[in-house]
């Protein structure tokens, strides 16, 4: 687990990784944040 | 293994130290600091309270806002007895 | 003796933003600061702040210090005394200070904010007293602020921000970091600051704990153990690690004396990291006209501090009867309330809930 080890596992990826959908569609960045912290200039 | 940890840097005084002070019957921070001496030096026990507290809490079983915080006085930072001393020092403030 | 609008005692993030915005609606303002410049903690800071791009997200703390210290130059209201420690707060409302020449200054200020930051939490284990054992902030300022590293070989405790982000910095500065060592279950500091330094190869141990540092003249070694759920070592996981410096980073406490001289209520906040003072919502104590900003009032980070000095120098600049837009109050309120309103500032929010008057 990320929170134990700073490594995210696949539960970690899982959270973040688009739709099958979405993956179909094409080429699609992921963005590696995992968690909600106190931090807007990406918004 | 309590003599060879510091709780008291200022005043080097050990876990041993303050464990047993406590035990002989010393268990606020005021009493612990007139028998030997922590938390009197240059850092004024800002280092050792906490530490401090947590061996009265472990040993008297109190909880943290029952232990009783020493007095702080000025000056909070050192300063050279001549500056105390010196007339120009001296104003009256009324 | 002096007098003034307002006196501020500390020249970090908190003291200075209160600074900009006091003396931006006309108060007159005298700064004390103990060290040499202006920033405080910002100084050591090269890392590009997190928070919001309303208030410097994305650039260095060191940059963020001369921002502030360059606007305030501009000002003719604003007086800055470096290398002037304050003393005392005294019942007739005189807050002493030390010159540099050894004098003894007595200010007699209409409001004054206290934005005296804090200091690092100390631990106890076996031979904690060997030279080659620093506080983390301690190591921040030795390498970035003097650059001078610390040693060859790291063993970091604590996996808070400052102990994964220092991790990082020592590594930058090209000294090993063996491993970062956390007692508790989970990693404390941001996720993204953990991942990048696992990037580099430290590992961070959860439920460890260190045990002892050894050696007799200097750290030569620590010893480190699994913990259990009651703190205590589990059997046979002690492992040793070749370090010649052990780095700590296992908290922070507000660094309050001042206010204790000044008589206003103060309670003890676990979440907050000690003794904090009773504010109402424009940070001011229970002694009217004196106001709190910056860790001082709580641990929190630079950004939250800069917000409030923000808060607290308006508040003070109205006090002594400046006109102040009240739109200035809620877009500072407004920013912290955001700020703090994710589930890492959890224990912020619970901590502030039980001081706020």
């Amino acid at each position: 687990m990320l929170k134990n080890t700073g490594v995210p596992d696949e539960k970690d990826l899982a959270s973040v990784t688009p739709t099958k959908k979405r993956l179909e569609e094409g080429p699609v960045v992921m963005v590696e944040c995992f968690q909600e912290i106190p931090c807007d200039p990406c918004h | 293994m309590d003599d060879k940890i510091i709780i008291c840097f200022c005043e080097d005084i050990t876990r041993a130290e303050v464990r047993q002070t406590i035990k002989n019957g010393a268990t606020t921070l005021d009493e612990i600091k007139r028998i030997i001496r922590c938390g009197m030096g240059p850092c004024q026990g800002k280092t050792c309270e906490e530490m401090i507290c947590r061996e009265i809490m472990d040993i008297t079983g109190k909880k943290k806002e029952d232990i009783l915080i020493p007095t702080r006085r000025p000056p909070t930072s050192s300063i050279l007895l001549a500056d105390a001393a010196r007339s120009d020092n001296n104003e009256k403030t009324s | 003796m002096l007098k003034t609008d307002v006196a501020i005692v500390g020249a970090g993030p908190a003291g200075l933003s209160a600074a900009i915005k006091a003396a931006s609606f006309g108060a007159d303002v005298i700064i004390l600061e103990r060290d040499k410049w202006l920033g405080g903690q910002l100084v050591k800071q090269t890392h590009s702040f997190f928070g919001s791009k309303n208030e410097y997200a994305g650039i260095r703390g060191i940059d963020i210090a001369n921002i502030f210290a360059d606007e305030l130059e501009k000002m003719e209201n604003v007086q800055i005394m470096l290398e002037t420690p304050a003393l005392g707060y005294y019942e007739d409302n005189i807050l002493t200070a030390y010159s540099p020449q050894g004098k003894m200054l007595k200010i007699k200020p209409n409001t004054l904010i206290f934005a005296t930051g804090a200091m690092e939490k100390m631990i106890p284990f076996e031979n904690n007293d060997l030279p080659g054992i620093y506080g983390a902030g301690a190591v921040q300022t030795l390498m970035n602020v003097y650059g001078v590293v610390p040693g060859e070989n790291v063993l970091m405790i604590g996996a808070g921000n400052i102990g994964l982000i220092v991790s990082y910095q020592l590594v930058q500065a090209g000294v090993d970091v063996a491993a970062i060592v956390e007692a508790l279950p989970e990693i404390g500091g941001y996720w993204v600051h953990a991942s990048k330094v696992r990037r580099m190869g430290i590992p961070i141990l959860t439920n460890h704990s260190i045990i002892k540092a050894l050696g007799k003249e200097q750290v030569q070694g620590a010893v480190v153990a699994q913990i259990d759920e009651k703190w205590q070592p589990v059997k046979e996981t002690a492992r040793e690690f070749q370090v010649d410096t052990i780095c700590l980073s296992v908290g922070l406490s507000p660094l309050i004396e001042l206010l204790w001289q000044s008589g206003c209520h103060i309670v003890y906040s676990k979440e907050l990291g000690g003794y904090v003072p009773i504010l109402n919502e424009d940070l001011e104590t229970t002694v009217p006209g004196i106001y709190v900003a910056g860790d001082a009032s709580g641990i929190e980070e630079a950004t939250s501090a800069i917000i409030e000095g923000h808060l607290t120098g308006c508040a003070a600049a109205k006090k002594v009867g400046y006109e102040v837009p009240k739109e200035e109050f809620i877009k500072a309120r407004k920013g912290l309330e955001s700020l703090r309103a994710g589930p890492v500032s959890q224990h912020i929010r619970k901590g502030l809930s039980l001081i706020r008057r």
